[in-house]
């Protein structure tokens, strides 16, 4: 009885302590949201603006500012060089490397979208990692229930004679989640190198087709015939779970029969609006949403109370 | 279509998601389902391990049902994240059987990795941001783990101490470094 309360005080304990911790960390900052509302008020389109600038916009210190972008250039929302900064598009979740290559390979232009596509999906034999998990967990509960005792006795021979069997499981259950943890940062980054798709505003939608490829694919504003969205029963059953919700989106190309498919694509809907808008010629829907795209983008830091 | 027609709302997300109240229903109900598996098995386990099961089943189901973006959802989600540790922090001492210095570098390792990759999945909207203050933490939780992992591996061969101390810390630091949500 003693040890059920323990447990239940401790638990009740710790979630209130961290809830007010989590409470005090997500709280509002208006001073975030001055300087968000300046940017997008005076900065669009990338057009660089200086720390005092803002200052003088906001009325606030000029340290206070530095500080509050040095945050949002930590989140991908700003770019920072010396005392002038500009801001990111939205919609672009290239790396600071990437971004740089796309503005290259694009001369410049204004990038309006790039992202990489999500990589397990495409390819799904790289789940079998968590394969190795299980089976390190399935090893994990055989010794602690003592199902093959031969097993047992195997693993308390290789350990050091009073090292306890029980800590070194537990310790194989953590490594395991350590592993797998790290594989997919893994894949995750061999996926950036691999499958990038880039949209600006004049160069039109840049893509790359191999590994050691610089977004050889092009498809010109002007070549642009139609652009459709799709979602498989999978995307749409997975975007109710997964972190960053995926989709394809179809392009048709002037004088070419067969469509390039840009596969599970993150923001699928916001691509398609984007390639449709170049297509028009037209960004008005993106300076009237920059604010809402912008206090999206800046969301964890800015929370929606 | 006209581009007066591409409606963006507040949250991206929210087009691609059940609604807020459908969520929490999901979420309510999945609970219930584990709760009723876990009645019925039949392991002879004291009443407190269901609870901290039950708790760490909560926990690790919430980030995944739950996508609202809200002060009250990082609220929750912490929240869940202290109930879960202090959970799990209960069960591993109940495991306790032996206070050799190896064995206990074992659960202290355990309970590092937990916390952090705990963390990780709870505090989701935190955890992403690279900023020199996530890096110094990186390096001492990675600085943590070498010491205690290295306490274990002590009892072997020098090469398997030196090397498998350096190469687990690596895999640690590089597992839980801050990663780009996309």
């Amino acid at each position: 009885m003693a040890n059920f309360i323990w447990l239940i005080v401790s638990i009740i304990a710790a979630f209130v302590t961290c809830s007010f911790i989590g409470w005090k960390i997500a709280r509002r900052d208006p001073d975030l949201g001055k300087v968000v509302d300046a940017i997008v008020s005076h900065y669009l389109d990338e057009r660089r603006f200086h720390v005092d600038k803002i200052a003088e916009i906001t009325g606030m210190s000029g340290d206070k500012v530095r500080r509050i972008l040095k945050r949002l250039e930590a989140r991908g929302i700003v770019r920072g060089k010396g005392k002038t900064y500009q801001l990111v598009d939205p919609l672009v979740f290239l790396t600071p490397i990437d971004l740089e290559r796309a503005r290259r390979i694009t001369k410049d232009d204004n990038i309006l979208y790039g992202a990489y596509q999500n990589p397990y999906l495409p390819r799904l034999y790289f789940l079998t990692m968590y394969l190795i998990f299980a089976a390190d967990v399935i090893f994990v509960l055989l010794v602690f229930f003592n199902v093959l005792p031969s097993l047992t006795s195997w693993l308390e021979n290789i350990l050091p004679k009073e090292v306890s069997v029980n800590a070194f499981l537990l310790f194989l259950i953590g490594m395991g989640i350590i592993f797998v943890d790290a594989l997919d940062n893994i894949i995750k980054a061999w996926a950036r190198e691999k499958y990038s798709v880039v949209v600006g505003e004049k160069s039109g939608i840049s893509y790359d087709k191999s590994l050691a490829d610089e977004l050889s694919g092009k498809i010109r504003r002007g070549a642009i015939a139609d652009v459709d969205l799709q979602f498989t029963l999978l995307q749409k059953l997975l975007n109710y779970f997964i972190r960053v919700p995926i989709g394809d989106v179809i392009v048709k190309a002037k004088g070419q029969e067969k469509p390039i498919v840009f596969k599970n694509m993150p923001y699928p809907r916001e691509l398609f609006y984007v390639i449709r808008s170049i297509q028009l010629g037209s960004l008005g829907w993106r300076k009237r949403y920059a604010r809402t795209l912008m206090m999206w983008r800046a969301r964890a830091m800015v929370p929606t109370a | 279509m006209r581009e007066e027609e591409f409606p963006i709302p507040k949250r991206l997300e929210d087009a691609y998601r059940f609604k807020p109240s459908t969520q929490i229903l999901i979420y309510i109900v999945l609970l219930v389902i584990g709760a009723l598996v876990l009645s019925m098995l039949k392991l002879g386990w004291p009443l407190t391990i269901y609870i901290v099961i039950f708790i760490v089943y909560a926990a690790l189901l919430f980030p995944v049902v739950i996508k609202i973006e809200n002060q009250w959802k990082i609220t929750f989600s912490l929240g869940l994240y202290g109930a879960a540790m202090a959970a799990i922090v209960y069960w591993t001492t109940t495991l306790l059987e032996s206070f050799d210095l190896r064995s206990v570098s074992l659960y202290v390792l355990f309970l590092l990795i937990m916390t952090v990759e705990l963390f990780h999945h709870l505090g989701e909207d935190i955890v992403y941001e690279e900023s020199k203050k996530v890096y110094v933490g990186v390096a001492v939780l990675s600085a943590i783990f070498f010491t205690f992992l290295y306490m274990f591996l002590l009892a072997y061969d020098w090469r398997i101490t030196i090397f498998g101390s350096i190469l687990a810390t690596i895999l640690f630091a590089y597992a839980i470094l801050p990663e780009k949500p996309i």
